[in-house]
């Protein structure tokens, strides 16, 4: 399964709801594709603790750091924690044609207190230092494990809503308080406004509209360079060696959001690579299952305590109607997905490919954990038929 | 059950916020209480738990004693604007422009302020049509991330607004979350070290840095004990003798396995927070409607009335 994931990727971008093990999935894929002899980078968002420590991630983030891996893998690992608000202050100070401008930007307090707003996300910040990892040829996969975000349009609007933003009006507004009623410039009308301005900037108690309008002036000769990235941000993630991966859990309150998030990816024109379903209950199938006709219950051991014996019967069934539970959720996830991801009536459309991990107790939070779930990545049967669309 | 009048229901993504919500919904609201349950997170989770095609946007009866709204922050900001500039014209002027809305979202904390008004709005008695407020509006709050800039707006926007109405209406929310009389947050973890790990933090920032009443943290999917130490020596020796169904076996391991990760999480937790956690059940059901929530509803209320 993971060959056909990884081969020819250059990117490889994890995609999911939230709490479905993302960052562990991201983990295990970075492993694997160490495995396969590559320099592979995983840029990782506020992993769990112990995950950190497992990774050897050091506090500070945004610093690239090498990950100790078994003597057996051939590729390395290098790990990146997201750090969105001093990446911003970095491309400021990068892409501000002069020092003293960078400075003005990085003091101004509205900047100060919204830590980038005109970026807007850790998802829009996450795509930026993408675009920084893919520019360095000491990687040949990139992994990125992508922000908690309720819906995908947080993460490919967000380039989008950049550039709208620099293309708009609005800089130029800003930088003008008083057009932000959007009136004309006859000059009463300018005279009785700022009268009014100055009325609300009394009422709120705030210098705000004069910190932002010097934000918007300032940032306004830094805004072509944010668009070209903008642009660049796009045209990877449309990339044919960018491949998606939608993590989904087999938790019936989640099916109805990854549908829904795999909606949302297929209208940005993404295509899906696969859809990995953790934490899926896969046990041992009892040799008995065939002997006994399927609806009676299997007998306790004689002469055992009856509350026990209660108890034993009791967890078995609870357990089969968990796992049928999960195989309807599956099968949900399946059509859901398949009739959302419609692409291209006209061309050859490729279903994605599915595979499912199975829940480890405790979750696997150690590098040998990790590397065993990557091993069960390699051997997960993953399944995919070519369709006519 | 809790005595304040604003509930806070937060925690990671995916630990089931919506659903301990609907829960501690629930068993306010078959106590006689005047619920409201608020929607903020994503939208559709907490319809689907009420089994409605869409939750309205302005509180709305959805079963008996219990009203649910779905919060939307462009509403939110309208009547705080409404409530802080007294010219009705100039505020419909300002907020039909673009530019405004792109200059609010750039003020540090104001829609976050302007939603936690518009909750508070909905405890305080109402003119017109509903006379009272409700007993308890219960907030499905986004997920921990988003949840902190939420509760801490009220600090941000004050460093930028320290007089005028504005300052009022902040200084006001800000007291008010602070207040055990009136404001509780409930963390929700799951047994898993990595939603343990940041339900601890989140548990820590509300209490320590913003000074937010938390309730003990919420275990939720907690396994039942099923086996004691006993029958524990009693099936390794039907295991090791061959005398047990292995299905049964399965069964047994999977629920020994579980509990002990819902024991090590506890553990965790008390550890973490000082307080100790509620569990509550893991729902065997595959359906979450309202209905079948009462298992967790009992839950809830017994782990916070002990």
């Amino acid at each position: 399964m993971i060959d056909r994931i990884l081969d020819g990727a250059r990117v490889v971008v994890c995609l999911g709801p939230g709490g479905v093990g993302k960052t562990t999935t991201a983990a295990a894929l970075s492993i694997a594709g160490a495995r396969q002899g590559r320099r592979v980078a995983v840029l990782t968002v506020d992993p769990a603790a112990r995950l950190r420590d497992a990774l050897e991630l050091p506090d500070r983030a945004g610093e690239f750091h090498r990950v100790p891996l078994p003597d057996d893998v051939a590729g390395t690992l290098d790990a990146i924690l997201l750090d969105a608000k001093g990446l911003f202050d970095e491309l400021v100070r990068r892409l501000s044609p002069n020092r003293r401008l960078a400075e003005s930007v990085l003091q101004n307090p509205v900047y100060r207190n919204v830590a980038g707003a005109f970026a807007g996300s850790d998802a829009y910040m996450a795509l930026e230092q993408l675009l920084d990892v893919v520019a360095n040829p000491a990687f040949d996969l990139i992994v990125v494990d992508t922000p908690p975000a309720s819906h995908a349009l947080e993460l490919f609007d967000a380039p989008d809503r950049i550039l709208a933003l620099l293309n708009s009006r609005a800089l130029e507004y800003l930088s003008e308080p008083i057009r932000i009623l959007g009136v004309a410039t006859s000059r009463f009308t300018r005279g009785v406004l700022s009268g009014v301005l100055g009325m609300l900037e009394r009422v709120t108690g705030m210098t705000l509209l004069r910190d932002i309008s010097a934000l918007a002036s300032d940032f306004a000769s830094v805004a072509p360079a944010f668009r070209e990235r903008a642009e660049s941000i796009h045209a990877l993630l449309r990339d044919d060696t960018t491949r998606y991966v939608l993590m989904a859990s087999a938790d019936p309150h989640a099916a109805r959001d990854t549908v829904q998030f795999a909606a949302d990816v297929s209208e940005f024109g993404i295509e899906l690579d696969a859809v990995v379903v953790n934490r899926v209950l896969r046990l041992p199938t009892p040799a008995t299952e065939s002997r006994r006709p399927a609806e009676a219950p299997p007998a306790p051991p004689a002469r055992w305590p009856a509350t026990l014996s209660r108890n034993l019967v009791a967890s078995a069934r609870e357990l089969a109607a968990v796992q049928r539970a999960q195989r309807a959720v599956i099968e949900a996830l399946r059509s859901g997905i398949a009739s959302v991801s419609s692409g291209n009536a006209d061309e050859e459309r490729r279903e994605p490919l599915w595979a499912e991990l199975p829940a480890l107790t405790p979750a696997p939070t150690t590098l040998e954990g990790i590397d065993e779930l990557a091993r069960g990545f390699a051997s997960a049967p993953a399944t995919a038929r070519r369709i006519r669309g | 059950m809790p005595a304040a009048r604003l509930a806070i229901v937060t925690g990671k993504g995916g630990v089931g916020k919506t659903t301990v919500a609907a829960g501690l919904a629930r068993a306010a609201a078959r106590a006689g209480r005047n619920v409201l349950l608020v929607e903020i997170a994503i939208p559709g989770r907490l319809a689907s738990v009420l089994d409605v095609d869409e939750l309205p946007a302005v509180p709305t009866e959805v079963r008996p004693n219990l009203s649910a709204v779905s919060l939307d922050e462009g509403l939110a900001l309208e009547h705080l604007v409404d409530r802080l500039l007294p010219m009705r014209l100039l505020s419909r002027r300002l907020l039909s422009s673009e530019t405004f809305r792109i200059v609010a979202a750039a003020v540090p904390g104001i829609l976050e302020v302007a939603l936690l008004a518009q909750i508070h709005g909905w405890l305080e008695p109402a003119s017109g049509i509903r006379r009272k407020g409700f007993d308890l509006v219960i907030l499905d709050a986004p997920a921990s991330g988003h949840s902190v800039p939420l509760l801490s707006s009220p600090n941000t926007l004050a460093g930028v607004a320290s007089f005028g109405p504005l300052g009022d209406v902040v200084r006001k929310i800000s007291a008010s979350l602070r207040d055990p009389k009136r404001t509780v947050a409930f963390v929700v973890a799951l047994p898993e070290e990595w939603a343990v790990a940041e339900a601890i933090e989140l548990f820590e920032s509300l209490r320590d840095e913003l000074g937010v009443p938390v309730a003990r943290p919420l275990l939720n999917a907690a396994y039942p004990r099923r086996f004691s130490k006993t029958d524990e020596r009693l099936i390794g020796e039907a295991e090791a003798a061959g005398t047990i169904d292995p299905e049964l076996l399965v069964a047994a391991h999977h629920f020994l396995e579980r509990r002990e990760a819902v024991h090590r999480q506890v553990r965790a937790l008390r550890n973490g927070t000082g307080e100790k956690p509620v569990e509550l059940p893991y729902l065997f059901s595959p359906t979450m409607l309202w209905d079948d929530l009462d298992p967790l509803a009992d839950a809830v209320q017994a782990g916070l009335d002990s």
